[in-house]
């Protein structure tokens, strides 16, 4: 089943945190939700979609995302982040909503406070 | 003063010792009966001889009664019998209570010699003795009573207003004729009245401040000793407060240019905070902006390892993926690899099999027994077979396959391996960097509120303003200067005109000049006081003289009353409006008015002792005195003979008003006798 051209989602819930953390540090709603995917993929933080607070918000294709930003889908394959039965578009969305949630919850929007990331990824954070 | 008791020895007619008159204490007035030459004026005249230690004659109120028979013709105080016995003890002894005092008086003269019989007064010795008789400090006797007596009981001057004698009254009669008034009578009224302490008072400081002036003149002279010098003296104390009024005036100027000056150097100091913090906000202005810039550059900083962090973040999955990839790949020509030599194998065997030679060395091999064929041909078909194995493995991943994958992995992957330090470091400078720009904004709000519109050129009137001022206090100070120079200059001249004369002179002047004022104010003031009071006093007793005559006399009807002049001349006004000098009778009884009133007004406490009061009075007269003078004075004596007051008749009208009445008779010849008749 080919899933290019199919919509890349979030709960929009997470709308305005989008854009309060898309236009302090991103030029592009895209790039703010693969920032957001890494935290989810990094710290598994997938939000089902049955929990969702809100409904289907689009912020890209997956063609344009695998354009730009490479292929999530080989990606996921290859690195067997697979659920049986769901795509992994819609796997990708939770992982966004995921780190949406993270954002807020730890008010990475507001200066000052991406040094919250350290105590998540603490091997990111020091030089070897 | 009230008398309680006399007793009388060898006085006059009183033969011996044992004559005593005592007074009530409820009713001290009394009235003591006589005929003519029976006693009653030498019972007066003990009473003054007590007092004053001396009896004047009648007629004569300046000549005195001999002590002694044997000193002139007439009638001596010490008894002739008793003196004709050579007995020369005589005395008089008055009881009496003053100012809540109780006293003893004795004036007794006794002969100086035992052996010798006393002839002259020098013969006698006076044993005078004033008690008083609640001392209880043992300090009884008074050390002068002759002082005593005029100072606290009554001057003997002025004794003729209360020892009253009828047969005396020409001494009252100039009060009559205003052209014959006597002067010392009418110092003995002033007396009376008190006027001359004011008086004295007055005269006393008019001679002081005639003495303080005249001082002060023959001061002045000898200090200013030539005109000239008082006039260059008089000219430069003039100039001299001319420029020091002058000089004030200018200095007061002064003081308002200071304050000026002042208040604009403050405001300029004000306003120099004003610019320091214009300074201050451009340069914090600048900062901003280099804040702003430096947070823009961090933000852009963070954004671009913001935009990039992603593939940091999962580069550890993708590195992963990669691996895994290569991993597959080695695999995969490990397995081709395995794949041609186990090809290569399978023809080495079998042209060992056929017998061929070394395709590698090209040597001969030796044939194969059939046994090793067999075993050749079973090694050929477990390679086949492993053959076929791998080959079916390494079909996968297709080239294809890989090539999608490498596809999808490199947009997310990384050079080398990343992190996310200077995303940490980047956040750090822009906190100090936004921490930095809230206090300079804050700084910027506080220096803002120091500068307000128009201060620039306000400032530059100010300036100008404070020039102005400077320009004018500096002129004043340079004016002020010379006048001070002026003002030393005259001051040292006029100190060489006066140094010598006007300083020495100035405290004592001063001080003369003060006594010579304050004597003449005190002098004004007495005699502004004794015109007053002497006024007040002449109607007082004018008017209660006038009620007197008025209660007294029988022809009432007829008169307004009595006229008491400035010089203490009296007239009987009558109601048809004209004075005259009035009979004998009225004469007396204008005597008794004024005498009562003079005594009452004085304020003296004594008892009025009348002898002989009825001279020429009619009956009616006689008995309004009695009545008057009963009932409005403390203590009455009246002295009257046998036709003035019978004593029966006496003691049944007028008993109620004393306490005792007393009758003299006469036994043995001429001694007196005192017969008690109403006791108390």
């Amino acid at each position: 089943m080919s899933e290019e051209g199919i919509d890349l989602v979030f709960d929009s819930h997470y709308r305005e945190i989008r854009d309060k953390m898309n236009e302090k540090y991103f030029d592009s709603v895209t790039d703010t939700c693969i920032f957001a995917l890494s935290i989810g993929m990094r710290l598994n933080l997938r939000i089902p979609k049955a929990e969702w607070k809100g409904s289907s918000l689009s912020w890209s294709d997956l063609e344009r995302v695998k354009n730009r930003y490479g292929g999530f889908s080989e990606f996921f394959d290859y690195l067997e982040i697979k659920v049986e039965g769901m795509p992994t578009t819609e796997l990708m969305a939770e992982f966004v909503t995921g780190g949406l949630k993270f954002i807020e919850d730890n008010y990475l929007y507001e200066d000052g406070n991406l040094g919250v990331l350290a105590n998540h990824m603490s091997d990111l954070f020091h030089t070897d | 003063m009230i008398i309680e008791k006399i007793s009388l020895r060898n006085w006059q007619g009183y033969y011996g010792s044992k004559h005593e008159f005592l007074f009530g204490s409820e009713k001290p007035s009394s009235i003591v009966y006589g005929k003519n030459t029976f006693g009653k004026t030498a019972f007066w005249e003990a009473i003054e001889f007590a007092l004053y230690g001396r009896v004047r004659k009648r007629k004569q109120p300046n000549k005195f009664k001999p002590f002694m028979s044997n000193q002139s013709s007439d009638k001596p105080l010490l008894n002739t019998d008793a003196y004709n016995e050579g007995n020369s003890d005589f005395a008089v002894e008055i009881f009496f209570s003053h100012e809540e005092g109780h006293y003893r008086l004795l004036r007794r003269y006794h002969p100086k010699f035992t052996n010798k019989k006393a002839e002259k007064l020098s013969d006698l010795i006076l044993q005078l003795e004033l008690e008083n008789l609640q001392d209880d400090t043992g300090d009884r006797f008074e050390k002068n009573p002759n002082r005593w007596i005029n100072e606290n009981i009554l001057p003997e001057r002025l004794s003729k207003f209360f020892l009253f004698d009828a047969e005396r009254l020409e001494e009252y009669e100039e009060l009559m004729d205003s052209d014959r008034v006597d002067v010392r009578l009418k110092e003995d009224i002033e007396n009376i009245i008190r006027s001359p302490i004011l008086k004295n008072g007055a005269h006393v400081f008019k001679n002081l401040a005639n003495r303080y002036y005249r001082d002060y003149d023959s001061e002045y002279a000898q200090n200013l000793k030539n005109q000239k010098e008082r006039k260059r003296h008089q000219e430069l104390t003039e100039e001299i407060e001319s420029l020091k009024k002058a000089r004030t005036e200018l200095e007061r100027q002064l003081k308002s240019w200071k304050d000026k000056i002042n208040s604009k150097q403050n405001w300029l100091e004000e306003n120099d905070k004003s610019k320091e913090a214009s300074l201050q906000i451009k340069h914090i202005k600048a900062e901003l902006t280099s804040n702003e810039g430096n947070i823009s550059s961090c933000r852009d900083d963070l954004k671009s390892i913001m935009t990039n962090a992603w593939r940091v973040i999962l580069q550890d999955q993708v590195n992963s993926a990669n691996q895994k990839l290569e991993k597959e790949i080695l695999l995969q020509e490990k397995m081709t690899k395995r794949i041609g030599v186990i090809e290569e194998e399978i023809r080495d065997k079998m042209d060992e099999i056929a017998g061929k030679p070394c395709s590698h060395c090209g040597a001969k091999r030796h044939e194969p027994d059939d046994n090793e064929r067999v075993t050749l041909r079973n090694s050929i078909s477990n390679l086949k077979e492993e053959q076929k194995e791998l080959t079916d493995k390494s079909k996968f991943p297709t080239n294809d396959d890989i090539w999608k994958v490498r596809n999808a992995l490199r947009p997310m992957s990384l050079p080398e391996r990343a992190n996310l330090e200077s995303l940490s470091n980047k956040e750090k400078r822009l906190s100090g960097l936004l921490k930095t720009k809230f206090d300079l904004n804050s700084r910027l709000e506080d220096a803002e509120k120091l500068i307000g519109e128009d201060k620039d050129r306000d400032i530059q009137k100010a300036l100008s303003d404070l020039k102005s001022y400077q320009g004018n206090r500096d002129e004043l100070i340079d004016k002020i200067g010379g006048m001070k120079a002026k003002i030393a200059g005259k001051s040292d001249e006029l100190k060489g005109i006066t140094l010598s004369s006007t300083e020495k002179k100035s405290v004592k002047m001063e001080r003369l000049q003060f006594a010579d004022q304050l004597c003449t104010t005190l002098s004004d003031l007495f005699t502004g006081t004794l015109e007053t009071y002497r006024e007040k006093m002449r109607k007082g007793v004018e008017q209660r003289a006038s009620e007197i005559f008025l209660s007294i006399s029988n022809n009432s009807e007829n008169y307004e009353g009595l006229r008491i002049n400035d010089d203490f001349t009296v007239n009987i006004l009558n109601k048809k409006d004209y004075m005259d000098a009035g009979s004998g009778a009225q004469s007396l009884v204008m005597a008794y008015s004024v005498i009562d009133a003079l005594a009452q007004c004085s304020g003296i406490e004594f008892p009025m002792v009348i002898d002989t009061p009825g001279r020429g009075l009619g009956v009616e007269n006689l008995n309004n005195v009695y009545n008057h003078f009963l009932k409005n004075n403390p203590q009455v004596i009246f002295l009257p003979n046998d036709l003035e007051l019978d004593p029966e008749h006496g003691d049944k009208t007028f008993g109620k008003f004393v306490g005792t009445t007393y009758e003299l008779s006469k036994v043995e010849g001429d001694r007196t006798k005192v017969i008690s008749r109403i006791k108390e």
